[in-house]
């Protein structure tokens, strides 16, 4: 028998195909088929178990913009949504900052807070929102304690006012451990004879903060600050169990699940769903171009911000079709 | 490295590969030759799945036909029904489906008529008339009602004497409420505002939809009657504090309360000493009481290949005492009216509801209807803070829902 003798490039990437084929099949099979199935719907009615269906073109499309009779609540979510991520996102990174950097300062009992602060971040999304349901209760729990004690009727999650604002604390309180805990370890890579050369020149601990920690952790804080920027963008959970979409709460994520799943509208959800994920992808790519990172460099910069934003989006949106 | 190595990396990866392929496969039908697939609500607790289970093995035993359970948690079910009938590794061939989506089934050929495949044993008179009728579409039979329920009106005793228990709406809102205590816990939000505002407008004199002209009726000067009687027994913003609170009625700290006989052990069981009164409806003159239906019907989908035996196991649970069983699992009554016997006084009141109950419109989509448009009109107008008119509410839900039934 001819014994077949292959280049040792050859089998490289013959042995390398091998080892990444279970997580192509898996990335082919449920991430690229549904986006690409779900782009398919986005111009048909179809009901989610039909056999039958009817190509309407772009006519989901249309109607997301000219139909408000029907559709009312899309355009109101998407304003929702971001006014959530506005609220979330520059307070998950400044308080990440602030924490990181009294924990970096060599305090007594590190190991104590860091894993009190990390606590909720793995803790089930469930537990959570049913333990903050009961301190919210307006006459049993923390806040009814305080309602009966003061004579006031605080009332956080039945307020268009107070029930989006307090869904944004809890994600913050929430996310703030894992947030610290990236931040930490980016802080303790930085050189320490920087900040020597800042005692140096006269810096104090202010000057030490600004001009050395901040521009150490940049880089971190940008992926800080495009993971929270796109888990605010799919924020569902809390809104889900805590409010069911009411008084003000009601995200595009929320808005998207409920056509497909209580009205059977997957036509028109999976379009939504590419709307949202055009403006997601431009809201991005401003983010990729505005915010300084640590490479400055302009046209390399630029050719980053498509590329890395196409590859964020992709992901965004997979995981959407999940 | 050589191929001698590689190949047996090639076979692992291979099979990793083929391993998360084999979660895809669609066996197409229910596997054996001899067993069908059963998809129910999950029973609450394992005794109940054990019951369930038993009661399967019994049929088994008469049978000779094999059951595969496929018990799915109320919330998710009607998601998991509709993945099952397109493309599920186990397609049902008889199932559970709530009353008011046999319409939307039953017109794109989801579920199958059963009038031609159910036996002579099966006495459809002896049903509750109101429940039967939830199976019907265009003339046809689609399914079996196995339990049903009413809504009625819950009162606290401590707070409400029986004899101040409203039969008309205003000796309702003529009842005054001690400090700290809200007078009506509410119609709850969305979906269920839509479904509890039907009540209300029938026992003013109006209705939800109108068969002759397609359209639907609830704009009308009885809807926005019942609109604004709802407005008033929400009363204030204090009302609305209370009503947010978890379990308000069952601590005690509201007078009134729409519920169903499901809801009656629960209560009492969270508070013991809770004293609960019941009520037919009240309606605007106290002529009628009429009030909203719920429960499960049994229907065949029409992926099944398997539906005589299917409609065996359906006539094996129409049986007194596995309609019983299956009934107490929800909380409900069995359907067939012989078979809801009580010594309870307040469950008792909900078997007199039974005499006036009003089912949904049997119309493709009316779900879409009842949850997107009509619920949320209504949670909008009872909303303290959105303040919505009655007017503009009900007439931009009545476009909404004539646009989305004209697409059905």
């Amino acid at each position: 028998m001819r014994r077949i003798e292959l280049s040792r490039k050859a089998r490289n990437n013959f042995n390398g195909w091998l080892f990444i084929l279970p997580l192509v099949v898996y990335f082919a099979l449920f991430q690229l088929a549904p986006i690409i199935l779900s782009f398919f719907y986005s111009m048909t009615d179809w009901n989610g178990y039909s056999e039958s269906y009817t190509f309407l073109g772009l006519e989901n499309y249309i109607e997301v913009f000219t139909n408000p009779i029907l559709y009312p609540d899309f355009w109101p979510s998407i304003g929702t949504t971001f006014l959530y991520v506005l609220y979330t996102v520059p307070a998950s990174l400044v308080l990440a900052l602030v924490v990181a950097a009294l924990l970096n300062s060599k305090i007594k009992g590190e190991r104590f807070f860091k894993t009190c602060f990390y606590i909720p971040s793995v803790t089930a999304g469930v537990a959570v929102s049913a333990m903050w349901i009961y301190m919210l209760d307006p006459s049993y729990g923390l806040v009814g304690a305080i309602n009966e004690a003061f004579g006031t009727d605080i009332n956080l999650l039945h307020s268009s006012s107070t029930a989006l604002p307090t869904l944004a604390f809890m994600s913050v309180w929430g996310g703030l451990g894992y947030n610290v805990l990236i931040v930490l370890s980016a802080m303790k890579n930085i050189n320490p004879q920087l900040y020597e050369a800042c005692e140096v020149d006269g810096g104090g601990a202010i000057r030490k903060f600004f001009h050395v920690t901040v521009p150490g952790v940049l880089p971190t804080l940008f992926f800080l600050l495009i993971t929270s920027t796109i888990g605010g963008l799919q924020a569902f959970d809390q809104m889900y169990l805590m409010t069911d979409g009411a008084y003000g709460t009601t995200t595009v994520m929320l808005e998207i699940y409920s056509l497909y799943n209580d009205n059977s509208e997957v036509g028109m959800a999976s379009a939504m769903s590419y709307i949202l994920f055009l403006i997601i992808m431009v809201f991005v790519f401003i983010q990729y171009a505005v915010v300084p990172q640590s490479d400055s460099s302009g046209k390399r910069k630029k050719r980053r911000a498509y590329g890395d934003t196409l590859r964020l989006m992709v992901e965004l949106q997979a995981e959407g079709n999940r | 490295m050589s191929l001698k190595k590689t190949l047996p990396l090639a076979a692992m990866a291979l099979a990793m590969a083929g391993a998360t392929l084999a979660g895809c496969t669609d066996n197409g039908g229910s596997g054996a030759a001899d067993q069908i697939n059963f998809m129910v609500y999950q029973p609450s607790d394992q005794d109940d799945h054990r019951a369930l289970q038993d009661l399967i093995t019994e049929f088994t035993d008469e049978t000779g036909i094999q059951v595969r359970l496929n018990a799915v948690p109320k919330d998710n079910y009607d998601s998991t029904f509709k993945s099952a009938i397109s493309r599920g590794s186990y397609k049902p061939d008889l199932a559970y489906m709530d009353q008011p989506l046999i319409a939307t089934y039953a017109s794109d050929g989801s579920i199958c008529a059963i009038d031609e495949l159910l036996a002579e044993t099966i006495d459809l008179e002896a049903f509750n008339e109101t429940a039967l009728e939830t199976n019907r579409y265009e003339g046809k039979l689609y399914g079996l009602p196995l339990n049903l329920t009413a809504s009625v009106l819950f009162y606290n005793r401590a707070l409400v004497s029986d004899e101040e228990a409203p039969e008309t709406w205003a000796e309702w809102e003529a009842i005054a409420t001690p400090a700290d205590v809200a007078l009506f816990e509410g119609v709850g939000s969305g979906g269920y505002a839509g479904w509890y505002f039907q009540a209300f407008i029938e026992n003013c004199g109006g209705k939800l939809y109108d068969e002759s002209t397609g359209q639907v009726a609830f704009n009308s000067d009885a809807g926005k009657e019942a609109a604004q009687f709802l407005k008033d027994i929400y009363r204030n913003e204090t009302d609305d504090t209370i009503r947010s609170s978890s379990n308000a009625f069952i601590n005690g700290d509201i007078m009134f309360k729409i519920g169903s006989s499901y809801d009656i052990d629960n209560m009492r069981k969270q508070n013991p000493n809770l004293d609960i009164g019941a009520i037919l409806m009240p309606s605007k003159t106290g002529e009628h009481h009429y009030s909203v239906m719920g429960g499960e019907n049994l229907v065949i989908p029409s992926c099944s290949t398997r539906r005589e035996s299917a409609m065996k196991l359906m006539e094996f649970l129409m049986e007194k005492e596995h309609m019983e069983l299956l009934a107490e699992f929800t909380g409900n009554f069995p359907s067939i009216t012989e078979y809801q016997v009580t010594d309870d006084p307040v469950k008792q009141v909900v078997v007199d509801q039974f005499d006036e109950l009003l089912m949904r419109p049997i119309v493709p989509g009316w779900m879409s209807v009842n949850d997107l448009y009509l619920g949320q009109a209504v949670t909008d107008i009872l909303d303290h803070e959105e303040q919505r008119d009655i007017d503009e509410a009900l007439s931009w839900a009545e476009e909404a829902s004539n646009m989305a039934l004209a697409r059905q």
